[in-house]
């Protein structure tokens, strides 16, 4: 008897209570965890981002000591980067690439429920290390040694998080990957898949590609600390360079690994309110592949200052320059999607444009970094912390909270209020520009990064970006009210819910979906 | 669905076969582990 027959014959909706969240292989299931961990994690890393905000307020140490600082900042990046934005695109591919290609769920089921099991355990772990002796991990998230090996007892745990986040996402893009190679409906070409399911085809070899790189670092840098390796340490013919090179070889394919699932979410909007095809289709996913492909050669462009042959410096700086040309073209075929549309404003449209503006804000910054000896003013500056936070804040987290807007109806049935939508994005958006603009300012003018007290020159801008961060923490509080009320109710969503969306979620599922979706293949034309 | 009787591959009525997706699975996992060890091993060696 085929599996297939035997699960015909058991077909059945969830389990009640808490097991069916511990042992569900649901796609749907799993991808609603997966969500609301990186919400959790979101609002764990953001405290940490007020604390670090509240003590820069002004200069002189107030509320924290430098340890504690350096530990709140080193965490915050961590949790926000591998707790709150990968997962969250995370649960988006599972609740969306099946039933966006016609499958009936992700091809590797279990693989999906231990993939996403793992990352509690992980951030429990690394959280717990907040009250061992020597404190949290506090060299930075780039985890540099030496300094990184003077990590107290919290070393080994750090390590071992990471190894477990790697994990997962490895078993996550596996998962993602065989699901759209073998699991697609007929006549669900690769190029009629829809552009959120391309970024992640790609955004998933990225991560089998570099995730192992991360963990063979991180591995060296616990056999350099217990077991007398010398990989890089130079009192033993190591190198601590080479920490560099190996860790940015795998950490500039991870920036585009936080946002090209973006590019994805956007694409996926804009034609829907815009009332009109995506502009340039074949060129989205060219241009995903092409700056995919050249995430691989840039990586030292973070490193400009530790002294590289001036050769390098120019082939880094160069092929940074580059990328500018397929997110280029993106950003055009957005604003072209939108020419002459017949164009509404919901708030997901309102997200998907402020992410098309301030993401092109952070590349233009990123534009000025790539330039190697400009770079050598900015680097370790204010304006570094400005250019991430608007391609990962404005950029990454903007496009979460759009898809999350934008399919909460499909996954739920109930339409969220859209008056408080539109007070989130716009409360979000002001507060997001109050908080990170000055801080170009700031490193202009040469505020270094972390650090828990400045200069008192640097007094007012710090101020106000202080100012627009709490009023930007608290704005999310919105965001939770929003996901609440409508899990719990609110006026039902049609099946289509946006009168412009397309797409085989959209067309042929009611909303919600039900538990088991396409378990007879839809035909696509 | 409860993880004692989900199936380990999920219902197959695409084109593709059970044997196509392990394969790929496997494939991939081997990368990313040769990756692991392969970047070590050329560390350990010297030649990065």
């Amino acid at each position: 008897m085929s599996t297939a027959t035997t699960h015909d014959e058991h077909h059945h909706g969830p389990d009640k209570g808490i097991m069916r969240w511990v042992f569900t292989t649901n796609h749907k299931d799993i991808g609603t965890l997966y969500l609301l961990f990186a919400l959790l994690m979101f609002f764990v890393g953001g405290s940490m981002a007020m604390v670090i905000r509240l003590e820069l307020f002004q200069p002189g140490l107030q509320f924290v000591n430098p340890q504690f600082f350096n530990s709140m900042t080193t965490m915050h990046a961590l949790i926000m980067i591998f707790g709150a934005v990968m997962p969250a695109f995370v649960g988006l591919a599972n609740w969306l690439i099946p039933i966006m290609l016609g499958a009936p769920d992700m091809a590797l089921p279990r693989m999906n429920n231990w993939s996403f099991w793992i990352l509690p355990f992980a951030f429990t772990m690394l959280l717990s290390t907040l009250f061992m002796d020597g404190g949290a991990p506090a060299g930075g998230w780039t985890m540099y040694p030496p300094l990184v090996l003077q990590t107290g007892d919290a070393f080994p745990f750090l390590i071992f998080s990471i190894h477990l986040m790697g994990i997962s996402s490895i078993m996550g893009a596996i998962n993602v990957i065989v699901t759209i190679v073998n699991m697609r409906a007929p006549g669900m070409t690769l190029m009629k898949m829809p552009l959120f399911v391309w970024t992640w085809l790609i955004t998933a070899y990225l991560l089998i590609a570099v995730m192992p790189v991360l963990a063979g670092a991180v591995t060296m840098l616990l056999t350099d600390r217990f077991f007398d390796t010398s990989f890089f340490n130079a009192a033993g013919g190591g190198d601590p360079v080479m920490f560099q090179h190996i860790f940015w070889f795998f950490g500039h394919p991870e920036v585009y690994i936080l946002i090209l699932p973006a590019f994805g979410i956007v694409s996926q909007i804009i034609p829907t309110f815009a009332r009109k095809p995506l502009f340039g289709y074949s060129s989205m996913v060219y241009a995903t592949a092409s700056i995919a492909f050249l995430s691989f050669i840039v990586w030292a462009h973070h490193m400009f200052t530790v002294g590289m042959p001036l050769t390098g410096e120019l082939f880094f700086m160069y092929a940074t320059m580059l990328i500018a040309v397929p997110t280029g073209v993106k950003v055009f075929n957005w604003v072209s999607t939108m020419w002459k549309g017949s164009m509404t404003f919901e708030t997901p449209m309102l997200f998907a444009i402020g992410f098309v503006i301030m993401f092109s804000i952070g590349g233009f910054s990123g534009l000025m970094l790539a330039i190697a000896p400009v770079d050598f003013q900015y680097h370790d500056t204010y304006f570094v912390v400005a250019h991430f936070h608007y391609v990962l804040v404005t950029g990454a987290i903007f496009a979460i909270m759009a898809a999350a807007y934008y399919w909460l109806p499909k996954w739920t049935g109930n339409m969220y209020n859209e008056s408080v939508g539109k007070w989130h994005f716009w409360l979000s958006t002001i507060s997001v520009n109050v908080l990170f603009f000055p801080q170009h300012f700031l490193g202009l003018a040469g505020m270094p990064r972390r650090i828990p007290d400045y200069s008192v020159q640097f007094t007012e801008f710090n101020q106000i970006s202080s100012i627009g961060g709490f009023v930007f923490g608290l704005s999310q509080l919105l965001m939770v009210y929003i996901v609440v009320s409508s899990i719990r109710g609110g006026e039902k969503a049609t099946d289509r819910v946006w009168e412009g969306a397309t797409g085989l979620e959209f067309e042929q599922l009611p909303s919600p979906p039900p538990y088991h979706t396409f378990e007879t293949a839809p035909v696509i034309k | 669905m409860a993880l004692g009787h989900a199936p380990v591959f999920i219902q197959m009525t695409q084109t593709e076969s059970k044997k196509g997706v392990v394969r790929l699975a496997v494939f991939l996992g081997l990368i990313a582990v040769g990756l692991y060890f392969g970047f070590m091993w050329l560390a350990a060696n010297g030649m990065l």
